[in-house]
């Protein structure tokens, strides 16, 4: 190997990720090379120096106190994944509501959103890092135990996701040619299922106003809808 | 070479996978989850802080991993240690922030690689003698997450291409890359 071969190597080296081959011929040309074991020994330094960062830093203020009211019961958080994971899983627990009604429908919505997911999956594949992101508002209500307004709550939240939604589709609509016919068709018709499902939950809320229920699927909802454009403009 | 290994380390701070502690707060009891939350946070925020590279950022991330860690606790089957397991999602969360960060980007750049534009901390001064924890956040993004999850937290460059979604040879020239710039701040 030459001189700026090794030199490319040394990080390989340190890390011991060479086969013995090519370790015999770095420690070969480091035996001979001045220069070449200063670097080494300045990487070696740089690591050691890195292995003996504190395991833990401490923050300047106490953030238990913005944790503890972000937290919610886990009955609610099992009911949203049993929602989130199938139709019978959501639908049962929603029977015993007595709000039936608008329930049933919001949770059908619901459901029907989780379809797009499955449906997004083929292109998630296609684009490794699709992966999936973190919700861009906060959940509505659930810093706020106190509120029974979860409809006056969520509106600050609702302008965020708007206006990520709108940011995103016009990259999205200045990349639509570039994106496959058939693509666009099946984002469309998710798009279209996710804004029947917003406009539901939206209206159930509206009928009642006071439900942090209806707000956090109404939350669900908009956060799809921002799942789905997220991960096209990255196709 | 790199410090902790955590992927093949037993825990930290609460070692047992069946801890009572842990069981209490699955079963929803938030002081049990306080309890974990002191236990960790330390570690979760030097994580995030790192990542970040930025205070304030660090410390809503911080908050942002323990509602997480409530959220998931029913997905904890003690297959791991409760602070191996906790420090991952700690990882996937801060790593989340920064994709989010790279959609930001593309947003307002319209780029498929948010490499391009993404932003280090402030430079030192000349002449301005820095730690090493100081020039970590000098580094641009890409590059210190891969160093801090390399050298500092002990993935191998497999286990970051896997998480950042990227190629291995994406991480090891983004760990040359860290290492150059560091030893080019510590060394003036």
């Amino acid at each position: 190997m030459t001189h700026d071969a090794i030199l490319e190597r040394l990080d390989d080296y340190v890390d011991g990720e060479l086969t013995p081959r090519e370790e015999r011929d770095v420690r070969r040309h480091l035996m001979a090379c001045e220069g070449c074991r200063a670097e080494e020994a300045a990487l070696r330094s740089l690591l050691a120096a890195a292995a003996e960062l504190p395991e833990e830093l401490l923050p300047e203020r106490d953030l238990w106190s913005g944790i503890a009211p972000r937290l919610e019961s886990r009955s609610t958080i099992r009911e949203r994944e049993a929602a989130a994971t199938g139709p019978a899983a959501t639908v049962t627990p929603l029977l015993r509501s007595p709000r039936t009604g608008p329930w049933l429908r919001v949770a059908a919505m619901v459901v029907l959103v989780a379809g797009t997911a499955v449906t997004t999956h083929e292109w998630t594949k296609r684009s490794p890092t699709a992966e999936v992101l973190p919700p861009i508002a906060a959940d509505p209500g659930v810093g706020d135990p106190g509120s029974t307004m979860a409809l006056v709550a969520f509106e600050p939240v609702e302008e965020t996701y708007q206006s990520a939604i709108d940011e995103l589709t016009g990259v999205l609509t200045a990349k639509r040619d570039e994106l496959d016919p058939e693509t666009v068709r099946v984002l469309e018709e998710n798009l279209r299922v996710i804004d029947r499902a917003i406009a539901e939950s939206r209206a159930a809320l509206e009928a009642d106003p006071a439900s942090k229920h209806l707000s956090r699927m109404l939350n669900d909802a908009y956060n799809a809808k921002l799942g789905v454009l997220r991960r096209a403009v990255q196709l | 070479m790199a410090a902790r290994m955590l992927a093949d380390e037993p825990g930290i701070g609460i070692e047992s996978p069946l801890d009572p502690i842990v069981r209490r707060a699955q079963q929803g009891d938030t002081s049990a989850f306080e309890q974990l939350y002191r236990a960790h946070f330390g570690r979760v925020f030097a994580l995030c802080l790192r990542i970040a590279g930025d205070r304030t950022r660090a410390e809503e991330l911080t908050q942002d991993v323990f509602v997480r860690v409530w959220e998931k606790l029913d997905g904890f089957e003690g297959r791991s240690a409760f602070g191996t397991w906790l420090h991952r999602l700690a990882v996937n969360v801060a790593l989340g922030d920064r994709r989010a960060e790279g959609v930001r980007v593309h947003r307002v750049f319209g780029v498929d690689e948010p490499e391009q534009f993404e932003t280090a901390g402030r430079p030192p001064d000349p002449g301005e003698r820095v730690d090493l924890e100081r020039a970590i956040a000098t580094l641009p993004a890409g590059a210190r997450a891969v160093f801090v999850l390399h050298d500092v937290e002990g993935f191998k460059h497999e286990e970051i291409a896997r998480m950042q979604g990227t190629a291995v040879g994406t991480s090891k020239a983004q760990l040359h890359r860290a290492r150059r710039l560091l030893r080019e701040v510590l060394e003036r």
